[in-house]
């Protein structure tokens, strides 16, 4: 997944630019207070442009890096936004997309192999409940057949009942042991979506390292630029809705979370239930 | 308890409404229809003369948190006894379910001893009441 324009942007140098121009408006700060003293009027005002124009230039490096770095992870992603003159990346499946639709491939797998097991599970049943029925009258007149003899049963039905069951109990259990087969065999879906869900993470955390370096490019641009909007939006706490869904829930990974049935049931019996 | 009260199975994924519709089965329940969403369970709640909802938190639509809500504010349902089946294990979600009017909540994963367990209390209770 990682390709060359990848590496390219992991390679960039976010360090030096605003690093190397502080540098150099304290050189120039220096020599500008040094010409004031001289009375050099002219000579600081050839100073100022210079500062300005070094300002400038850092600026338009950084702005260019940040442009290449946003380039690069647009490329990296193949994502599904058209640029002039780059109609190509549009041609590519964006890897997202790519990424949403193999998640989508694992809800069906797991759905299929939870109805493949529900079928043979709900296909035993009955099969189960016939054997135990028919076992249990056969043994009701195989125990009176044990205390009173032979002349208490009618002998011939008794021997009937015995061969008739132990031919259903062949068949039966050489149906479920196919039954069991298969539940066995559907569980192959575990590794298949693990296999895509691992592929899915991989994706998911190569975007988080290309939006970090982003983020690095731009706030050199906003330090050059004299900006500082960053501090500004990580200041402001995200309003979280604790009653909002969230589906499932790890074990023991908050303290607002609880734990099992029986936190459940502590808590609202606490509540009164 | 009545095996042949009629119950309404709500959750967005048929694979968990059909586990626990083979569970209500084998506890002896075989009345059961489903939902997918509160939405399409809310009417069929108010058409359908259901004795007993069995509904999930997390569904697209009309959440079961929602469909709680509605059905405590609706003269026919208010009294219609709910059992929570979901994967939502806030505090403040359980706490927020019983305010609404919710009387049982079983978190997922569950097992077939829990529901019957549920589905038993939340009967005896209504019974001792009436």
């Amino acid at each position: 997944m990682p390709s060359k324009e990848y590496n390219e942007l992991a390679e960039t140098d976010v360090s030096g630019g605003p690093e190397a121009l502080t540098k150099l408006l304290r050189a120039r700060t220096r020599e500008l207070l040094q010409k004031l003293d001289e009375g050099d009027i002219g000579g600081a005002n050839q100073l100022i442009r210079d500062i300005n124009a070094a300002r400038d230039e850092t600026l338009y490096v950084e702005v260019g890096r940040l442009t290449r770095g946003l380039h690069n992870a647009i490329k990296d992603f193949h994502l599904d936004i058209s640029l002039s003159g780059h109609s190509r990346v549009k041609d590519e499946i964006s890897e997202i997309q790519d990424a949403t639709s193999r998640l989508n491939y694992v809800i069906n797998l797991t759905e299929e192999a939870a109805n493949t097991t529900m079928d043979m599970v709900e296909a035993g049943g009955p099969i189960v409940q016939e054997l135990a029925e028919e076992a249990s009258s056969l043994k009701a007149d195989w125990d009176q057949f044990r205390k009173q003899g032979s002349n208490a049963v009618d002998n011939e039905s008794l021997y009937a009942r015995v061969d008739a069951m132990l031919n259903r109990t062949v068949e039966g259990t050489s149906n479920l042991h196919d039954r069991l087969n298969e539940i066995l065999m559907a569980q192959g879906y575990q590794d298949l979506s693990g296999q895509v869900i691992k592929r899915v993470i991989a994706l998911v955390s190569d975007v988080e390292q290309s939006l970090v370096r982003l983020v690095k490019l731009a706030s050199n641009v906003e330090a050059v630029a004299g900006l500082n909007s960053l501090r500004r939006e990580q200041a402001a706490p995200v309003a979280v809705d604790s009653m909002q869904a969230e589906g499932p829930q790890m074990k023991n990974s908050r303290s607002d979370v609880i734990s099992g049935q029986d936190d459940v049931d502590a808590l609202l019996s606490s509540l009164g239930f | 308890m009545n095996k042949n009260m009629k119950i309404l199975i709500v959750d967005d994924f048929s694979t968990m409404r059909r586990i626990i519709k083979n569970l209500l089965r084998d506890l002896g329940f075989t009345n059961t229809a489903e939902a997918d969403d509160g939405n399409s369970a809310l009417p069929m709640l108010q058409n359908g003369n259901f004795d007993f909802l069995v509904t999930d938190w997390n569904m697209p639509g009309m959440t079961g948190i929602d469909l709680l809500k509605a059905c405590r504010a609706d003269d026919r349902l208010k009294t219609l006894p709910v059992l929570m089946v979901t994967a939502e294990a806030k505090r403040d979600q359980i706490i927020a379910a019983a305010q609404a009017g919710v009387n049982g909540y079983v978190v997922k994963p569950f097992t077939a001893a829990a529901l019957q367990e549920k589905i038993e209390k939340i009967f005896e209770r209504i019974e001792s009441h009436s």
